[in-house]
């Protein structure tokens, strides 16, 4: 009897323990199903047009570049397209430096920017060949977008757009089916894992309208029919300085430190109407997660896996001293310099 | 003539075949051989193997009982024991072999050869345990095969080819004057190594030294008992920072081809000696090595200067030159490389060893199932391109399909089928040769850059240029052609009265 009563109060607590163990599961289920599978981060920023007067965008994908970077993402992964060189442009006052705002608040040119496409190399072609990994033969491995199914790719565009299109340069433009094909072909080759497309132009909203394929999460600085506004003027260099959503996105990123908790849902909302004057479009039914438990840095920053290995393998081929033997190391060929007189100064004699 | 001039050459592929493609799965055949004292324990457990294999998705696992022979008896060790049998039952590639031996401690030895030992007691389930999860890596290949996107693999296939660069860094020469010849080190190490299994993949070696390279991390005092008093410690969380603020100086992308980085970094003394802690601050080395691998980038040993060059400096004295130690290293950098190739298997299993590697080769089982799992990969990985690219072609009507390209396809398409023929037909090299061509076709296909000549030309647009061009062209041609017929109508009333 007595050994029937324990058995019973076992069974007991082996349910309560099973039904404690459900309560749990839900939630580390939601929660693996909500964290992000990537392996590694990718950036596309362009700045799709030229001309000093179009400062600001320059200073909008230097804004970007600055924050992915910081945040990250090395150089080799980050695609850098600027049709025009501002910093070193006759007309800047401050050579060598590309302001976001006035008071030269943060230099976003920095110290170090590695523009991977420039001038005339900023092409409807060229950023359609990038996206879809068809580039011709000779191409530089620094210029390929070289992401995986693990990746998570960053888009982020910046120009004058108009309803479905954004120009580039001043002579052609690139079609919001064009972009939506170009993905389509990423997705098709598994070269990403998931896709944050950013634009800020006019008409921005009209760029992610024709998408399809899965993952995409997209954030435009304007809806159909309006216009993406410039912030401010800086008197000195008579031009406006940045666009209003990039100049607050900027504002947003520059809090974000590399370990933060902040997620892309807050990130979509920095930019509301009042301030922003045009109204910002969200795209979310093709991404799977909720924007709002996605940290901001599974697509501004970039996790390496690293894990530490201190296992060795126990083969030795050859004694210590064979390698420190001077007898192996070449010496270094001695060379002599000639320095040439660049006068000749008997002649003036 | 006009339409005939802007028509788009398309060459002809073979479509229908290559969407059929996915209704044949990858299966591959394996040949297992066990060896017992008694022949009775060898057929039950066949048996029983037999039938934890038969509903298998991947693979078709033959079972073969190797019949005991008098001079097993005389027998002293399992490896002449081993010798024995591979006599009489000769192994190919991918094969298996599991030989009985009384005495083992463990319920299950792994050798370094294609063959495991196992004690008397040993159960079915543990030797299916094992084939599974060591020998043909179930996991793993369900992981490649599998359509869900979130167990799916995110790494690239194996790439045709890769850069390999070591590179020594150095920041503060003047205070660790470090020699090291770290080219005859590779050449007496890696390049062997590689050498030896490059079937899937081919490696260029290349050494270099980076002076005034700084990693960018933060790095904290910690006292100690040594004669130096102290020592830094480096936040694991901390590691991939210091990656990224490394690989720009390294500069792996002037060749065209992925590169592994291995680096070996040399610690100033202001700033070491240098070792790795956890978040729970605990000292991460072991054996003396401070080492850590971020695949695919590469690895990264931190080759701290011996204690009296570091007393030196505290003590203000000339710095010692010294030599890095080659063999400590080169062992750490060995490892690493089984780790970033994914050729070393780290799964543990209860009651199974594993015999450590000796030589400088991987152990046999273990390359074969890389070289397996990669032939698979290739196969998996082409027969998707090549599918979305039929889709897409199909899709776009006025992209232009070259013959390059068309040949590409077709050479794709025609060594899948014949790699996929070489797995069921326990033709595991083979196999492997053929899918790593099937896949760099693929991708030679896919990314052809012609495949993008015309996209900025479709069907609307050649209407909307040609249509006003030609059409008023047309308008006095046509009114011609009124005229002529008002000519001959007048002619034939001129005739008729």
């Amino acid at each position: 009897m007595l050994f029937k009563a324990l058995l019973l109060v076992l069974a007991i607590i082996q349910i309560s323990a099973e039904e404690y163990d459900t309560a749990i599961l839900p939630e580390a289920y939601i929660d693996a199903a909500e964290r992000s599978t990537h392996t590694n981060n990718w950036a596309v920023l362009v700045d799709a047009s030229r001309f000093w007067f179009n400062y600001r965008h320059v200073a909008n994908v230097l804004s970007i570049y600055r924050s992915v970077k910081r945040l990250g993402i090395p150089d080799s992964q980050i695609i850098l397209m600027i049709a025009d060189d501002m910093a070193c442009n006759a007309r800047n006052p401050r050579p060598g430096q590309v302001y976001n705002n006035a008071n030269q608040h943060i230099n976003v040119y920095g110290d170090d920017v590695e523009v991977d496409y420039r001038g005339y190399e900023v092409t409807v072609e060229n950023f359609v060949r990038l996206l879809t990994g068809r580039t011709q033969n000779g191409t530089a491995r620094s210029k390929k977008l070289l992401s995986d199914a693990g990746s998570n790719v960053l888009i982020y565009l910046t120009g004058h757009g108009g309803d479905g299109f954004l120009k580039f340069q001043d002579s052609e433009e690139i079609t919001s089916q064009e972009l939506a094909d170009g993905i389509q072909q990423m997705w098709e080759k598994k070269r990403y894992n998931e896709l944050f497309f950013m634009v800020d132009t006019c008409q921005a909203a009209s760029l992610y309208e024709k998408f399809i394929s899965p993952n995409v999460l997209a954030v435009a600085s304007s809806l159909v029919g309006e216009d993406s506004l410039s912030h401010h003027v800086d008197p000195s260099i008579g031009v406006y300085m940045i666009d209003r959503y990039t100049y607050y996105a900027l504002e947003f990123l520059e809090k974000v430190q590399p370990f933060s908790k902040r997620t892309i849902g807050e990130f979509l909302q920095v930019c509301p109407k009042r301030v922003c004057i045009s109204t910002v479009g969200v795209r979310k039914d093709l991404y799977r997660r909720d924007p709002m438990k996605v940290p901001i840095i599974d697509f501004f920053g970039a996790i390496r896996p690293t894990r530490v290995s201190t296992g060795r393998i126990n083969v030795t081929l050859a004694n210590e001293e064979d390698f420190t033997d001077v007898a192996h190391i070449q010496p270094k060929k001695q060379f002599k310099i000639v320095v040439q007189p660049q006068f000749i100064a008997k002649i003036n004699k | 003539m006009w339409w005939k001039t802007t028509s788009v050459h398309r060459a002809s592929l073979p479509s229908s075949a290559i969407e059929r493609l996915s209704d044949q799965p990858i299966k591959t055949v394996v040949h297992v051989s066990i060896y017992t004292q008694q022949p009775e324990r060898a057929q039950l457990l066949i048996t029983e193997l037999q039938n934890a294999f038969k509903d298998s998705d991947f693979w078709i696992v033959k079972f073969k009982q190797l019949p005991p022979f008098a001079k097993a008896a005389e027998t002293h060790t399992p490896a002449a024991l081993e010798k024995l049998l591979l006599q009489e039952h000769p192994q190919s590639e991918g094969d298996f072999m599991f030989i009985e031996w009384p005495k083992l401690e463990d319920e299950l030895l792994l050798t370094t050869e294609r063959s495991a030992l196992m004690r008397s007691d040993v159960t079915s389930n543990k030797i299916a345990q094992l084939l599974h999860s060591k020998i043909l890596q179930t996991y793993r290949v369900n992981q490649i095969l599998s359509t869900d996107e979130r167990i799916s693999v995110k790494s690239e296939a194996p790439q045709p080819e890769y850069d390999v660069v070591i590179s020594v860094l150095n920041p503060k020469p003047k205070i660790t004057n470090a020699q090291w010849n770290v080219a005859l080190a590779a050449q007496t190490y890696i390049e062997p190594f590689l050498a030896q299994i490059s079937d899937i993949s081919s490696y260029t070696v290349r050494t270099q030294w980076k002076y005034r390279v700084a990693i960018e991390a933060e790095m904290k005092q910690v006292r100690d008992q040594t004669k130096l008093g102290r020592h830094y410690a480096l936040q694991e969380s901390a590691l991939p920072h210091l990656l990224t603020s490394i690989a720009q100086n390294l500069s792996g992308s002037i060749s065209d081809r992925p590169v592994i980085n291995l680096v070996v970094y040399i610690p100033p003394c202001s700033t070491g000696p240098l070792h790795i802690y956890n978040k729970k601050n605990e000292m991460l080395t072991r054996d003396g090595v401070d080492a850590f691998i971020s695949p695919p980038w590469g690895g990264f040993i931190i080759a701290n200067p011996p204690e009296s060059v570091c007393l030196a400096y505290m003590n203000d004295e000339p710095p010692q030159q010294y030599y890095v130690n080659t063999n400590d290293n080169m062992q750490v950098m060995l490892d690493q490389l089984h780790k970033l190739l994914d050729i070393s298997n780290e799964v543990q299993v209860a009651g199974v060893k594993t015999v450590d590697i000796e030589q400088l080769a991987p152990r046999r089982w273990e390359y074969e199932a890389y070289i397996r799992r990669s032939a698979i990969r290739h196969i998996a990985t082409a027969s998707n391109t090549l599918q979305s690219l039929i889709k897409l072609l199909d899709q776009i009507s006025y992209i232009v399909i070259d013959d390059k390209v068309a040949t590409a396809i077709a050479n794709s398409h025609s060594d899948i089928l014949a790699a996929k023929a070489a797995l069921l037909e326990h033709r595991l090299m083979n196999a492997s040769a053929l899918a790593k061509r099937a896949f760099v076709f693929s991708e030679r296909g896919f990314f052809d850059a012609s495949l993008l000549a015309q996209l900025y030309f479709p069907d609307e647009q050649k209407y909307a240029i040609y249509i006003p061009l030609f059409l008023p062209v047309m308008v006095p041609v046509l009114s011609s052609f009124n005229m002529l017929r008002k000519l001959l109508d007048r002619k034939r009333k001129v005739k008729q009265p």
